[in-house]
This record gives C-alpha cells, structure tokens and sequence, in this order.
C-alpha cells in the first residue's frame, strides 16, 4: 500500500513542466514573477507558476528541492531571515548563496525598504529631506503602523540611531497615508516601493545614517537554469527602479488590473516581449472549474489514502487499548501543528506541490477516522462479540462479518468529519503551490481583490456542504435505520 | 476425585465432565473445586441465585473462558480444544435477550455459520423450514431484522441459531429471561417438541426453578452451602409436594449435600 502512495505522489512529482516560477504571498512578489515568467515564455520555455507560497522559508526551500526555478527575492530578507547572518550583503551574500547552489541575478533596480513618509508641503516648508533632520523637530506628530512599532528593526531602533525625541502612536497602515496627506499627521513608517504612494503627495525622508537594512529586489535562481533562460532573466536587471515598481504595484493594488497583464504591459513598454495582448488570461469561470477540480483531486486523495491507513489501523489496534491510546495521542498531537507549519515540515520530504499539501491533509485525516473507527469497535455491546465467538466465528469473520458493520456508521461519521475538515484546509494547499481554490483565496487576499477571494471562497464553502450532503445520502444507502445515530449494536 | 454424575445411571462418556474447576477474577473464586458430569442426550439445568458462577460454568463449557484450576473436557477434547472455532461449530450457544446480531435479518443470523461453512442452498433452505416449524415461527418474520421482531420471537430466532449446525451439545443462558411468562410457556413446549425431534443433550442455566422443572430432567443446584447438588427430576417433584418450585429451591439451597 505504502508503494502504491509513493507511486502515485512520483505520478504528481514527474509531471512538472520545464520551468518554474516561484512568488511569495504580496503583491509585488506576484507581479516580478508574472514579469519573469512572461519573458520566459516568450523565450519558448514553458512555464509553471507557483505564486502565494506562504513565506520566505518555503519559497527557499522549493528552490533548493528544485520544485520552482526562480522566485523575487530580497537581499536583506536572504541574509536575516533565511541565513540568519544580517550582515552578509553584496558580494559575500552572494558567494554564500552560490555554496547553497543558487544565483542571485544583479538587482532588478530598486529597494523594497521601510522608510519614513512625510507631506510634500512639510517638507519643502521646512526643508525636510534627510531622517536625521528630525531629531531637531520634538514636536513633529508622527503615527507608526503597529508592526513598525513592535519590530526589533523598527521604531524604538530608529529612534535610538538618531536619537530621536518624538512619542509616536500606533495606527492602521492603511489609514496612515490618509491621515499625513490630510494633515492630521505629520509622518508615518512606509515601504519605498508602496503604490499608494504614488497617489498621496508623500516625500520620503532619506536614511542618511544607514539604519534601515537593505532590501534590494532580485531575482534568486538555481545554478542549473538554462543559460538562455538566465540571458533572458538578466535583462531584467537594473531595468525596475523605485518609481516604476510603485506605478506597477498601484496599478495592481488600486488600479484592479491583474498582475498579467500589468506584467505584460511593462514588458511591452520596456521593449522585452512585443505584443502585450498575446496572453488571454482563463475566464473566470473556467479558472474556478478547475481549481475545483484541483481542490478535489487533493482532498479526495489525501482522504482515501486517509482511510486506507486509519481503518485498518483502528481495526488492529482495537484490541490493544495502550497501542490505541499511543496512536490516537500521535494522529491528535499532528492535528495541533498549524497546518502552515506542517507544510513547511514536509517540503523537505515531499517537495513543493501536490504531494506535500496531499501528505498534510493525510495526516489531517488519520484522527477524525481511526478515533470514530475505534469508538465505534469499542462501543459494541460485548454480548454481540461474545455470541460470535460462541457460536464458532473465526477472528476474521467476526471482523468482517459483525465488527465492521456495526461499527460502519461510526466510520462513516469518521470519514464525513475527515473530508469536510479536508475540503476546508485544503485552502491553504495554495501555499506551497499545490493549487485548488485556496490559489484564487490567496492570490486575492495578495492583490487586495475581493472577487478573487469570493471567487474561492464561495466554491470551497458549497463543496463543504456538497461533501456533507453526500455523506449524509451515503449513509442513508449504507446504513439501516435502527443503526444510525445511535449506539452501535445494542440489541433493539 | 469424585464426580457427580449429572444423569441418572451415570452414563460412562459424560458430554462435558468438570473436574476440580477453579475460576475467578477477585481474591474469592465464582466456582471452586467444582466436579459435575453432564450426561449425553438429555437437559440437564444449573438452577441458583445470581452471581453464584452458573453463566461462568456454561463459558468454561465452549472455552470462551479458561478455568484458573482443573480441567474441562467437552464432547470428548479436553480444553483448549486444538480447534476452538470448530469445536465451538459443534455446540450450539443461546444468550439471554437472544443478542440477535442487529444488522442481519432473522434468517441471516439463523444461517450465518452454516453459510460460512459452504452449505448448498437447497440443505439452507431444508434447515431453515425445519427448524422454523418447530420453533412455531412465522414466514414472514425470516426476512425482518431483529428489532422489528417481539423478544419471544428473537428467542425462537436464538434458538434456531443455536441448533442449525446439528450440535452434539447445547448450551443455554437464561435464553428466556426476558419474555413474558405466556411466551416463555409457549418457548418451553417448543423446546420440548425439538428435544422429542432432535435429542440434543442440553445445559440450560435459569435462576427460575420452575422451569427448570418443567424442562430439565436433571437439576444442578449451584451456590448455597457445599458444593454444586444435583437431583433428578423425579425426586425433586416427590420433594417439593403442594409447596411452589421457588420454596423448593431455597430449601435445597440451605442444606448439604443429598
């Protein structure tokens, strides 16, 4: 049986394409691997896109795994996050990641760091334009949203490099920009690259005592990329500076366009690819049919696998309550990793994709199954058990023949909690790139896009109800009246 | 060691034979040192109050328990038999409430081992009838499933589950505890009818002397003081006279061995 799975995840596993691009759960990520992989394709690679992988380790790890090709990568975020030496930078950050065996394309021209925003009229007024300037100005109203204010890299930091005076507070990052360009205040924390920036007459102050860590945005890719792949990648670099990069990300967090076709259109601009409109985005319909589809195949895999563990493993544990209790404490002690977390614990073992999301909800299933299993085994008047054996039923046809029946509606129950809780989790398969309809959920909550989200969000709620409909049909063909619902076996 | 012969004239190859049985799960045993015989084609019934190991007994006759001391030999092989499940195939096994498995219908719990054992359908169906005339019960009723039948007709279906396989030996707990006495008075004479058809020898465990009398020709008083007694028939009718089978019985419990 375990050959079997492995057969079927190597099935998953070999059908990758060519190349793939990889992007993480922002907007921006979205867009530079859009523009990525539009270039490829327009070199003649077919291309795959795992965009949303749920963070910087992920998307580290799926490169080394060799599941994508490339993803947008930050270099202050490669050396503090991912290998942890925040002082790597420039050409020893990009030795240390060519032992890891990937390259670190030249930058693509811009920085994506925290800065602090000002009005423009402030500015000029008061002849504002560097950070340490602010020292001088006590009275300044500064608001920082409230991550600015707790990171170890954030306010209390800055304010100790410049010895700054100001008691800022803490308000929604959303609502900060608003509150500076109407006057209500007077700074505010934000990323250089923010399209909203490029509507609200905010001027950046420069970082003249160099506080704030480096973020310069290239593209990280394999050793092993083709080299006219790499060529194509290269043009790329230098070609995106600040102001560009918050155009590009305006018109895909205020503007609604989809980072296709606002990928398509740099392209086109920049002179890259000639015709912008070559690529027809799916309609959304057809999209959601087959994330649909995707989200099924996942959850109905990971569920009959589920099963086919969980059932005979309750089967053979039930007469061994200390062996049953073990096993019932692991499969519980799985369902308390965060399923983010679990992802993550299995892309070393299974790689990014199908498998890894199938492993995890799996391992999600085995609980609600072998414990109804069991419960229902073990609630079996004992009378029952020993008529069977009274009247010369061997071992297995006690099994077969009285055990597993009357226990049936308690697997199915089982099963019914397994799948429902499977088609929900099954969302956040989207993370690690395995698709399904959690892909639209987060590839909307990146883009700030509500028709996207509910475009996942409501099939994935109906195909709950779906699925319990369905169990609730089953057991009605399954299982006799008098048997449902109640206690399993007691004599009527 | 001396055994009491549970049948009048002793008969030399007894159907199961207990010999110096010991068994418990607390620091005082249900039974101990227990020697009874059980005579070949005959009923012989184990009256006493509750908790006095009769129900024990009977488990230790098909090895659904093992005793702690002694030894037990039934239909010939001492216990554990090589073969449990087969030997189990030749002793027939009622339960009070009947304990119809409730999934299967009536006449899948009847047939169920003869099923697994291969029967032809036509020896099934022969079977079936036969022992569905005897036990007096209705057609229709083979195709219900248990909970739709009324408990005097769960017994006759735990009867004819009990009896499908030819057993040389059966083995009866408290089978009619639960039915109303009009019922239970039907149950015995159909009983009777299929001992007169079919002379099995039988051990049936009742805490009601009555029908113990009506039913076995052989009583074994277990409990009271002393070891198990066991009287015949005949003598326990001349015994009891005018007074009722429950006064009998708690006169024979308070004194010793006969």
């Amino acid at each position: 049986m375990i050959r079997a799975l492995a057969l079927l995840l190597l099935l998953w596993s070999t059908a990758a394409p060519a190349l793939t691009v990889g992007s993480k759960r922002f907007a921006e990520s979205h867009l530079l691997a859009e523009i990525a992989a539009q270039l490829l394709e327009r070199e003649g690679f077919a291309v795959e896109r795992a965009h949303g992988l749920g963070g910087s380790l992920i998307a580290w790890q799926a490169l080394g795994a060799g599941d994508i090709d490339l993803y947008p990568a930050y270099t202050g975020t490669l050396a503090r996050a991912v290998l942890k030496a925040p002082s790597l930078s420039g050409a020893a950050l990009r030795e240390r990641l060519q032992a890891e065996g990937f390259e670190l394309l030249p930058g693509l021209g811009f920085e994506n760091s925290y800065a602090i925003a000002i009005a423009s009229g402030l500015a000029e007024a008061g002849g504002l334009e560097r950070v340490s300037q602010l020292a001088e100005r006590p009275t300044l109203r500064l608001g920082f949203s409230h991550e600015f204010l707790r990171r170890g890299d954030g306010w209390e930091a800055l304010a100790r490099h410049y010895g700054l005076p100001q008691q800022p507070r803490g308000l929604e990052h959303a609502l900060a920009y608003r509150a500076v360009a109407a006057g209500e205040l007077d700074g505010t924390d934000a990323y250089t690259t923010d399209g909203e920036l490029s509507v609200h007459d905010l001027v950046l102050l420069e970082d003249d005592r160099g506080f704030f860590p480096r973020y310069e945005a290239a593209l990280l890719v394999r050793e092993d990329l083709p080299a006219a792949a790499r060529r194509a990648l290269v043009r790329l670099s230098g070609r995106i500076d600040a102001a560009t990069m918050r155009r590009l990300n305006y018109r895909v967090s205020a503007g609604g366009e989809s980072p296709a076709a606002v990928a398509a259109a740099f392209l086109a601009a920049e002179g890259l690819a000639a015709d912008s409109a070559a690529v027809a985005p799916p309609t959304l319909l057809r999209r959601v049919l087959a994330r649909t589809l995707e989200h099924l195949r996942l959850t109905g895999i990971a569920l009959a696998a589920g099963c086919l563990v969980a059932i005979p493993g309750a089967l053979l544990l039930a007469g061994r309550p200390l062996a049953a209790r073990v096993f019932l404490y692991a499969t519980g002690l799985v369902q308390t990793i965060p399923a983010l977390a679990l992802l993550a614990l299995l892309i070393p073992l299974l790689g990014l994709g199908m498998s890894t999301a199938i492993g995890a909800l799996f391992l999600y299933s085995l609980l609600p199954v072998a414990r109804n299993t069991l419960s229902g085994l073990l609630t079996i008047d004992p009378v029952l058990l020993e008529v069977a054996d009274g009247i010369g039923l061997t071992r297995r046809q006690r099994l077969l023949r009285v055990q597993l029946p009357l226990a049936a509606p308690a697997v199915l129950a089982g099963v019914k909690t397994a799948a429902v809780v499977s088609v929900g989790t099954a969302t956040l398969a989207a993370f690690v790139g395995a698709g399904g309809l959690g892909e639209p959920i987060i590839t909307g909550l990146t883009l700030n896009d509500r028709r996207l989200i509910l475009a996942g969000a409501i099939p994935a709620a109906l195909l709950a109800l779906a699925v319990e409909l369905l169990f609730e049909l089953l057991e009605r063909a399954l299982v006799p009246a008098h048997l449902r619902g109640g206690r399993a076996g007691a004599p009527g | 060691m001396r055994l009491k012969r549970a049948a009048a004239g002793a008969s030399p190859d007894p159907a199961i034979a207990l010999e110096g049985v010991r068994k418990g799960w607390g620091p005082r045993p249900v039974l101990d040192g227990i020697d009874l015989a059980f005579a070949r084609g005959c009923i012989t019934a184990v009256v006493g109050r509750s908790g006095c190991g009769k129900s024990t007994l009977l488990r230790l006759c098909n090895g659904l328990l093992v005793p702690d001391a002694g030894t037990v030999r039934v239909l010939g092989e001492v216990l554990p038999a090589r073969d449990p499940v087969a030997l189990r195939r030749r002793i027939g096994y009622a339960v009070q409430q009947a304990a119809l498995f409730p999934h299967l219908t009536a006449r899948e719990n009847i047939t169920l081992v003869a099923r697994l054992e291969g029967w032809a359908a036509a020896a099934l169906a022969e079977r079936l009838e036969t022992l569905r005339v005897l036990v007096d019960l209705p057609v229709d009723a083979l195709e219900r499933l248990p909970h739709e039948l009324s408990g005097g007709q769960q017994q006759r279906v735990g009867l004819c589950r009990a009896l499908f396989l030819h057993p040389g030996l059966l083995l009866l707990d408290e089978p009619f505890a639960a039915v109303d006495p009009l019922s239970r008075r039907d149950i015995h004479q159909r009983l009777l009818a299929l001992q007169a058809h079919e002379p099995v020898t039988t051990v049936l465990v009742t805490h009601d002397m009555a029908e113990a009398l009506r039913l076995a020709e052989e009583v074994v008083i277990l409990g009271g003081t002393g070891g198990p007694r066991v009287y015949s028939r005949a003598a326990l009718r001349l015994r009891q006279g005018d007074s009722d089978a429950e006064a009998l019985l708690l006169e024979l419990m308070g004194e010793g061995p006969p």
